[in-house]
């Protein structure tokens, strides 16, 4: 058995017998117990019950027509309900959370016959861009330890980029996949929003959450979309529409090219995606140049628009039918604001007053309305590039992985390191983030965005370039980060 | 941003902040706020605000009553239950 | 009251709808369970659970709008307010604020002579409703018990078009009228299945503008409301006499003492911060939907009121009456349909099974008597094998069996004394018996009639017909 194999391979394998489910099952969980006090990707290890589902696997593997993930490893960021096992949103206010439900996500995956592993560590309420904002302590960035995987689905895209897991779930609101994804050199979807039901996905945002895969390459994202797509009639956002289908593999596509956005972008990482551009074209797409406008107001308005839907939605911690309580209070809003100032940390807290100020009396107009208006703006930038392109190609992150501490202090900074994600989410796109070079030894990532619901182009896009290309077959070596 | 400010934001959110994380707090609120300010020079009249980026209806469920759920479950993760009830720190009545 | 003054009142009524299951979720709505035995995940807003709105509250929505003669929002949205309070389980209250399901509208308000007055309906829009904090069963403790949490609300507001606290209670009545013949709320006010809320202020009679308001919140009944608002309609006009001024503010009906006191307010703040929920898409309602509430819609009070008018040549009044409770309107209308006389049938109705209705606390759904069984009687009436006397006999034996109106005519011998041979001897009897009432009825004294013929009916042990023994004292007196 070897790290880094890809979802066909091991499909392969389990079936041909070569190992069985409990000795994948064992092989992953040896890799987490090497790795993980270094990296601190997993919040919880479930090796027990991961072992005994990965006997039920073999069993199922023992039949004629298993399930199409069966006997194979997936890790869950730590926002999807387990039934039984906890749930942090790697905070303090749910620190010994156990849901008594198992999110759509989770039950379908389960169904797919994949084999949690465990829960991966996220920034608090996947609030956070660094994955330093857990609650569970920073996680590390597999190709430099002292590098942030990016966030908050930091936990999700540095344990697959170790070689922790084959598969592993995030969720993406404003870049939250796309950008640890890149900044880990691993591949990761940000599905179109309403692909992947929200059910028992913990909410921060939640007109702009939306789950989705992380593997190592655009097909195992593709097999994972499979297992986490469909329609939720628990979800009321969620879109009655079939599955992913994947253009015919000859298909050639126009390319759109926003020359604009590059114009700041690093000139390192700006010469990554400038050949990548050449590889489309030489496998034969056409390249033409588009226009996104409002990019910077669109950070804005996300973070308006973002930071006023969680104000509300984690109004529900208080104390009272779950998560953290203080263990002294006076009376009843001692006890809530007790309860909450010590659950939360500071990001959380600094989110919800934003929020809390924007959708005030007196602000609501000039900030949360003026917002929803630059969203539609945005969007409907989106859709009439689209009438003339089937996809677009542009960066995700204006730089590689930085160093641990180094934005911290600095809320906006921060913020802008979601400058090309977050127009995507604001306008509810599809988006495949990808490996596309090196800048000093750290990974460098592009993305691919679609129309809605054009999952099947993105990924046939992404396929397309990993069969020309083997940037998303480079591992890190890890020396330094074992401690066995 | 004033104190009166935060501390009226800190009520209506249900928190508090010591000294240190309050200036800090106020530092941070205060970038926020100048940094979305960028939102001013877009020009949105006579645009609608877009509250869900993909076009879809409410759909709707029947009305059907189901069963699906443990209370004992439910109440093994809640601080504080007696008797089936969630228990606060006593509210006077106030009539 | 002081006639300078005019006090002006506007009701909010909460209306708890007659799903099976709650708004946003499939739990039962079914009331008096253990507590938060009625408390799925989304009720007790469990991190990660969802709404998904109920499309039986919609339907019911939307049939309350076209029974008010309503504008119905083709698409409307759900909001969300913001506001911390331990029965409110997600820290806000999904509801309905710049865009409710219903808009503005008409509600006709009959008054008991059968007049009408049109109350303007602002809006009436979709919610839900809050759990429950029990503050007297734990000594240290409050407790919470969620299983109201979630129910469906309509909460219908009205414009501040009443100009006394008898209007306003007779609006709310009306309101819970029009409900209950939907069938979009059960009516039950002892459960709390319809909640009222007044505003209320007074100005001097001429002015055009309005004082200031106070609010009284969760009234739960008809009387209540009522006294309510008088109490505090006097209590502002003696504010105002003094020369002080009304504050506005939130204000409790204190039933015991009969007084509206002020209520700190329950809630931490009034900046509920509404905006669009975003876990919930805008609700947009096709044509094809309304016209489908549409053919399932009742005949409406005010239909019906008018049809029993022309087709029944009923009093204003009486068919008001009549058309008040659907279930009392259909009996009426199968009585007829039994071959009743409609003026009788309405009598009797609205008279002696009223009556033996309300004795036993009973409404028209769980009558012991059949429309059927009632036609028969009144059949018996028009025909005069019954006196009114005598029916009223009938009936109260019908009620507590399942015999025959003629059975039991036949058995008990109740039939009317048609033989008038029979009557002309009892009246020459009573007249040869009673020769001093005589005289005074000879020298003009007419009102002593009564007493004969009540003498005549007692010796025919209640079988004689009073009009036909009337008759015929006056003939044999020559008066
Ligand atoms: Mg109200
Ligand atoms: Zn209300």
């Amino acid at each position: 058995m070897k790290p880094f194999i890809g979802v066909q391979e091991l499909r392969n394998d389990l079936r041909a017998k070569k190992y069985s489910a409990v000795e994948l099952a064992h092989f992953y969980l040896d890799c987490i117990s090497e790795l993980n006090d270094s990296i601190n990707c997993f919040i919880t290890v479930d090796a027990d019950r991961c072992l005994d589902r990965a006997a039920a696997a073999d069993r199922h593997l023992a039949e004629s027509d298993p399930q199409p993930l069966c006997g194979i490893p997936i890790a869950h960021k730590d926002l999807f309900c387990t039934a039984g096992l906890r749930t942090t949103c790697a905070s303090n206010m749910l620190g010994s959370f156990i849901a008594p439900y198992d999110s759509t996500v989770v039950k379908q995956i389960a169904e797919a016959g994949a084999v949690t592993l465990g829960k991966t560590n996220m920034d608090e309420f996947a609030m956070g861009s660094s994955n330093e904002t857990s609650w569970f302590g920073v996680v590390r960035n597999p190709w430099n330890l002292s590098r942030v995987p990016g966030g908050s689905s930091g936990g999700a895209a540095a344990s697959v980029s170790s070689g922790m897991t084959p598969l592993a779930t995030g969720s993406d609101t404003g870049g939250s996949i796309r950008q640890p994804a890149s900044l880990c050199g691993i591949t990761g979807l940000k599905p179109t929003y309403g692909r992947v039901s929200r059910f028992g996905m913990i909410a921060f945002a939640s007109s702009l959450d939306q789950g989705g895969p992380l593997a190592h390459s655009a097909s195992d994202v593709y097999e994972l979309l499979a297992a986490m797509e469909g329609h939720d009639p628990q979800d009321s956002t969620s879109a009655d529409i079939g599955k992913t289908v994947l253009p015919e593999s000859d298909r050639s596509f126009v390319i759109g090219y926003p020359e604009s956005l590059f114009d700041d972008l690093d000139k390192n990482i700006a010469a990554c995606i400038e050949r990548a551009r050449q590889q489309f074209e030489a496998l034969g797409h056409r390249i033409e140049v588009v226009e996104l406008p409002h990019i910077d107001a669109a950070i804005a308005a996300y973070y308006v628009l973002s930071s006023a839907e969680a104000s509300t939605n984690l109004a529900r911690y208080d104390g009272v039918r779950y998560g953290h309580r203080t263990d002294v209070s006076e009376d009843l809003l001692d006890m809530y604001c007790r309860s909450r100032t010590e659950g939360f940390g500071l990001e959380v807290k600094r989110r919800i007053l934003t929020g809390t100020y924007s959708l005030s009396v007196g602000y609501f107009d000039a900030y949360y309305l003026k917002a929803q208006k630059i969203r539609r703006l945005v969007r409907d930038g989106f859709l009439s590039a689209f009438e003339s392109v089937d996809m677009i190609l542009a960066p995700v992150t204006p730089n590689t992985a930085f160093e641990i501490n180094s934005l911290k202090a600095d809320p906006v900074e921060m913020y802008k390191q979601d400058l090309y994600t977050i127009p995507v989410s604001l306008a509810g796109l599809p988006a495949l983030a990808l490996p596309c070079g090196f800048v000093d030894d750290l990974p460098v990532g592009m993305q691919l965005i679609g129309p809605h619901f054009a999952e099947g182009e993105v990924l046939a896009g992404g396929m397309a370039f990993q069969g020309e290309t083997d940037w998303h077959e480079h591992h890190p070596s890890l020396e330094s980060a074992s401690t066995s | 941003m004033d104190d009166e400010t935060i501390e009226r934001l800190l009520t209506l959110s249900q928190l508090s902040l010591d000294i240190e994380d309050r200036e800090k707090i106020r530092r941070d609120l205060d970038a926020i706020i100048g940094f979305i300010e960028i939102m001013d020079q877009v020009n949105t009249e006579e645009v609608e605000p877009l509250a869900h980026a993909v076009d879809l209806d409410q759909p709707l469920r029947k009305d059907r009553a189901v069963i699906d759920f443990d209370r004992d479950v439910f109440q093994s993760i809640a601080p504080k239950t007696a008797d089936g009830f969630y228990l606060v720190p006593k509210v006077l009545d106030q009539n | 009251m002081s006639s300078k003054w005019e006090p002006v009142v506007g009701i909010e009524v909460h209306v708890q709808l007659a799903t099976r299951s709650k708004i946003f979720s499939s739990t039962s709505v079914e009331f008096g369970a253990e507590p938060n035995k009625r408390a799925n995940l989304i009720d007790v807003a469990m991190p990660g659970a969802l709404p998904v709105l109920n499309e039986e509250a919609v339907t019911m929505a939307v049939k309350f709008g076209l029974a008010i003669d309503a504008e119905i929002a083709e698409r409307c949205v759900f909001d969300r307010k913001n506001y911390f309070y331990p029965d409110l389980p997600k820290g806000y209250q999904i509801s309905q604020f710049e865009s409710p399901i219903v808009g503005r509208g008409q509600l006709s308000v009959f008054r008991e002579d059968g007049s009408v007055r049109q109350i303007g309906i602002t809006r009436a829009h979709l919610e839900e409703d809050a759990g429950k904090s029990v503050h007297d069963r734990f000594s240290e403790s409050t407790g919470i018990d969620l299983n109201r949490a979630g129910t469906p609300l309509l909460e219908i507001v009205t414009e501040p078009d009443m100009r006394s606290a008898a209007e306003a209670a007779a609006c709310f009545r009306q309101i819970h009228s029009l409900v209950s013949w939907l069938g979009i709320c059960d009516g039950n006010l002892a459960e709390g299945s319809m909640r009222c809320d007044a505003n209320v202020s007074v100005r001097r009679v001429g002015d055009t503008s309005f004082g200031e308001r106070t609010e009284i919140k969760n009234i739960n009944s008809f009387r209540f409301v009522e006294r309510a608002l008088n109490y505090e309609i006097e209590r502002q006009i003696d504010i105002l006499e003094a020369g002080g001024e009304v504050v506005r503010e939130t204000r409790h009906y204190d039933a015991d003492r009969d007084m509206t006191l002020s209520m700190r307010s329950k809630e931490l703040s009034d900046d509920y911060r509404y905006f669009p929920d975003p876990d919930l898409l805008p609700l947009r309602l096709s044509s094809e939907f309304l016209d489908r509430v549409r053919s399932t819609m009742p005949e409406l009070p005010q239909q019906k009121l008018e049809r029993f008018i022309t087709d029944y040549s009923l009093a204003q009044s009486v068919a008001v009456r009549l058309t008040r409770d659907s279930n009392l309107a259909s009996y009426f209308e199968s009585t007829i349909a039994s071959g009743a006389d409609p003026h009788l049938a309405a009598n009797w109705l609205l008279g002696e099974v009223a009556a033996a209705l309300n004795r036993e606390e009973k409404d028209y759904t769980d009558t012991p008597v059949s429309s059927a069984q009632l036609a028969d009687l009144i059949k018996r009436i028009q025909d005069k094998t019954l006196s009114s006397t005598l029916a009223k006999e009938v009936l109260e034996l019908i009620w507590t069996s399942d015999d025959s109106v003629d059975d039991i005519i036949e058995r008990q011998g109740l039939r009317q004394l048609d033989d008038a041979d029979e009557v002309r001897t009892l009246v020459e009897r009573i007249i040869v018996d009673h020769p001093d009432q005589v005289e005074q009825i000879r020298s003009g004294a007419t009102k002593v009639m009564g007493f004969l013929v009540g003498q005549v009916m007692k010796a025919s042990q209640g079988k004689a017909d009073p009009r036909q023994v009337s008759d015929l004292l006056k003939r044999m007196l020559n008066i």
